[in-house]
């Protein structure tokens, strides 16, 4: 595609955008709540587009469509058994942190856990499990786009070498683009602008891929039904379950707490303006998520079905993108653009919040709340660049690469469960099997596939790992101080809000 | 609902979504089959969600 083309249709996506945040911005009060949260007044529309976009990312429509293109219908599975937990979670969940957000002036769901466990470590200790494991998932996002401005443009540009790595200047253009985005979303009125830049590109996803699934059906199979016979008669090999168990678990067991896990969303159970906000954010994310998932997954079956020879799973929209009308191919360009970038703008200004709540204030709680945005924002000045680093090093497939930087946050799943349900966690439960199983999960990991224990994924031992600890430790060790305290206050705060 | 029975209800999924497909389905090179029991569990689980939800409110 002539890359004239791009750039038009960018800057016109562009132009929107800065003109969302721009708005955004007339209302940005000061502080950290205001800046980091959105002063907890986002509506329940906002809040379930913020929730969606930030979830959904450019490994919809790159990565799981790929997947489902070269390994079929396991894809569908790993993704609905994500979407289902993600509901139950948030339905169990959002309750609480919404209260005890509010209750306690609560920012970053690392503060919740110091707040539960009476002990900054576990704050600290938290955030930098997020902030590690989080820096790879958020160079995935620029990834995306870079492979796909290189898959879509018909030039050439040369590569260049940067300290022995070669860096391709169209894949680079595009993780500059993205992360160019990204900062100027989070940068300029933090939370409020990433919501409402993010409800915009949620329906942009949302229209672009429900009007690409539709033209690939007509255009290239006839019709549903063309399509559906195409499939079950020549590539029925595809619906059947080839992913091996230990795979299948060890790819979704992350996805399934990564509403819990992952601080960009779970940061999103702070920021809803009332109970109806709430009960609308998760309704609104259930039904996008799983029109969302079936189209991604369906245009990874027209792929095969249509018959492309694609070496890479992770060109295969590039490609699909190569032989539709270009208008059709731009806007769905521009909606994985916004995918990519939307997440990338939470992640950034999460990473921030926690960088400067959980770490600087921890250092010298004697900083202003100015000097606490000011030192959010040169954190997220310093995770784009490290992205950017990170990105160009393009290492192996964008799904794999998601679901490990998952896997490692899942080591924080018994520490934030046990946080609500069981009175009988302890600090040093928390802290010991989060560092241990931490370190193991990230070891396992490193060692690479052959060394995997019984051939199970590092997510499956680290889970188990994490949850013997905590639970072992826990049960030698007292609880901490205030422990019934915040439990009774949390819960009937939740009943009398009537959430339960 | 209360939360007990949304937990129970959580692990009945989790071993449902991979049991099913893993024993009775996989073999099956159609849509109804493993495509559709995925497609359908979540359905289900919204339909849960929302009829949960719809008795939220503030009681005060």
């Amino acid at each position: 595609m002539n890359p004239l083309y791009i750039a038009i249709a960018l800057s016109i996506w562009f132009l929107v955008g800065v003109v969302i945040a721009y708005k955004a911005r007339e209302y940005l009060g000061k502080g950290m709540p205001e800046f980091f949260l959105a002063n907890r007044k986002l509506s329940g529309f906002i809040s379930g587009m913020t929730y969606s976009a930030t979830t959904f990312s450019a490994f919809m429509m790159v990565g799981l469509v790929g997947l489902t293109y070269s390994t079929g219908v396991g894809a569908v599975g790993f993704e609905m058994i994500y979407i289902i937990f993600t509901i139950l979670f948030l339905i169990i969940f959002a309750p609480r942190f919404w209260v005890a957000g509010k209750k306690y002036d609560i920012i970053t769901p690392p503060e919740l856990m110091a707040k539960r466990y009476n002990s900054k470590w576990v704050g600290v200790v938290s955030s930098i499990i997020c902030l590690t494991m989080l820096v790879p998932y958020a160079s995935v996002q620029m990834m995306g786009v870079g492979f796909l401005i290189e898959g879509m443009t018909a030039v050439s540009l040369p590569a260049f070498e940067v300290f022995g790595v070669t860096v391709s200047t169209l894949y680079l253009i595009g993780v500059l683009l993205v992360a160019g985005f990204s900062g100027i979303s989070a940068f300029w009125a933090g939370m409020r602008s990433v919501s409402w830049t993010d409800a915009f590109q949620a329906i942009i996803m949302l229209i672009a891929s429900i009007t690409l699934v539709i033209f690939v059906f007509y255009s290239f199979f006839g019709g549903p039904a063309g399509f559906v016979t195409e499939i079950t008669t020549e590539h029925s090999d595809l619906l059947e379950l080839n992913w091996d168990l230990s795979m299948f678990i060890g790819l979704t067991l992350p996805w399934a707490f990564f509403a819990l896990t992952n601080p960009q969303v779970s940061q999103r159970m702070f920021v809803s303006d009332s109970v109806k906000s709430v009960k609308q954010m998760i309704l609104y994310f259930s039904v996008f998520a799983l029109v969302y998932t079936v189209i991604t997954t369906l245009l990874g079956f027209s792929i095969a079905g249509i018959g492309f020879e694609i070496a890479d799973p992770d060109t295969a929209m590039p490609v699909l993108l190569g032989n539709v009308p270009v208008v059709l191919a731009l806007i769905v360009f521009v909606s994985i653009f916004a995918a990519a970038t939307s997440t990338l703008s939470s992640v950034t200004l999460t990473l921030s919040s926690l960088g400067s709540r959980d770490l600087v204030k921890k250092v010298k709680p004697s900083i202003s709340e100015r000097t606490e945005v000011l030192s959010g924002k040169v954190i997220i000045i310093l995770i784009l660049l490290s992205c950017i680093v990170f990105a160009n090093l393009r290492l192996d497939m964008i799904a794999v690469l998601s679901s490990m930087a998952s896997g490692g946050l899942l080591v924080m799943a018994p520490t934030i469960v046990g946080s609500f349900f069981w009175k009988g966690s302890t600090t040093e439960g928390a802290l010991s099997s989060m560092v241990i199983g931490g370190i193991v999960t990230a070891f396992l990991y490193l060692a690479g596939a052959a060394h995997y224990p019984l051939g199970w994924w590092p997510s499956f031992w680290g889970l188990l790992l994490t949850t013997a600890i905590f639970v072992g430790v826990s049960s030698f060790t007292e609880r901490p101080e205030g422990t019934e305290e915040f439990l009774n206050e949390v819960e009937e705060s939740v009943k009398e809000h009537g959430m339960i | 609902m209360k939360i007990k029975t949304l937990g129970f209800i959580a692990v009945i999924v989790a071993v449902l979504s991979v049991a099913v497909p893993y024993t009775a389905l996989g073999d099956i090179g159609r849509f109804w089959a493993s495509y559709l029991y995925w497609t359908f569990l979540t359905c289900i689980t919204i339909i849960i969600g929302y009829l949960h939800l719809r008795e939220w409110g503030d009681k005060r």
